[in-house]
């Protein structure tokens, strides 16, 4: 699941020989699923998007000082820098109120009516699990993965995994119950 | 029996299907890749070779300057010893 179909090594070459029009073809290829997967996870679009965007930064000075190994392919690395990049932001969000967006209604996102009410929803409603049980409730219950894949990009075993997940479905309900 | 926990996560993932990169998103990558901070523009090495160059320029014509100063100088102080030759009074045996 994790291992996104994309043959992206021509263009990764290209990067590494210097050629920066390359890494738009990269960006073309994976940023849709990317952006999902951050908004969900943010539950907000723009700060998702924010989030994919430091990323892709990260990418091109891996790629470019030759610091990307190619053990995974562009996008399966992409995915993960992705991930932990929202829990980190999800921790600083946890620190500092969050922020508004004052150019909110400016962004031209083509995301469909019920996309945006879905994002605020989950925003909402998993808001106050602690990052690392959201990100792990979030990567298996709305993108799919199984506790392993989980365990690889949080960089736990699945056992630690499969705590979280029983934690923040427990936390939930709870939550359900009390309202 | 039904997990409503379960039920409204997939009715969630189903709906942020329809989650879209904004039209300029792209754009704005590549823009940031190319900006002074991160991108091509300005790399660290081409802003050494550059200031070395800068440096090299300045050093040559303060050089320059001082060769000339120290020719100056020299040529004033031989007309100098030349002149004072010239005024040594003769002894007069």
């Amino acid at each position: 699941m994790t291992q996104l179909p994309l043959d992206l090594d021509d263009a990764v070459s290209r990067v590494k020989r210097g050629d920066i029009s390359a890494f738009r073809l990269i960006v073309d290829a994976t940023s849709e699923r990317l952006v999902r997967l951050s908004s969900r996870m943010m539950g907000d679009q723009t700060e998702g998007e924010d989030i994919v965007q430091e990323a892709y930064v990260k990418a091109y000075e891996a790629l470019t000082n030759d610091r990307f190994d190619g053990r995974s392919s562009i996008a399966t690395w992409l995915y993960r820098v992705v991930a932990n990049g929202c829990i980190d932001a999800m921790r600083s969000r946890a620190r500092r109120p969050k922020a508004v967006d004052v150019h909110e209604n400016a962004v031209v996102a083509p995301s469909t009516v019920d996309a945006r009410l879905a994002l605020e929803e989950l925003d909402g409603w998993l808001n106050e699990l602690p990052p690392e049980q959201r990100a792990a409730l979030v990567l298996q219950a709305v993108e799919g993965l199984s506790s392993r894949e989980i365990g690889e990009i949080l960089d736990l075993t699945e056992g630690a995994v499969e705590q979280r997940l029983v934690r923040a479905r427990a936390a939930l309900r709870e939550r359900r119950s009390a309202s | 029996m039904s997990d409503p926990t379960k039920e409204r996560l997939e009715r969630l993932r189903r709906a942020s299907l329809g989650v879209r990169p904004s039209a300029d998103f792209g754009d704005r990558v590549m823009t940031t890749l190319a900006s002074p901070r991160s991108g091509e523009v300005v790399r660290p090495s081409g802003f050494w070779q550059v200031t070395s160059r800068l440096r090299f320029v300045g050093i040559a014509a303060i050089a320059a300057i001082v060769t000339l100063f120290v020719a100056i100088k020299s040529d004033v102080e031989t007309d100098d010893l030349v002149a004072s030759s010239y005024a040594t009074p003769e002894v007069d045996w």
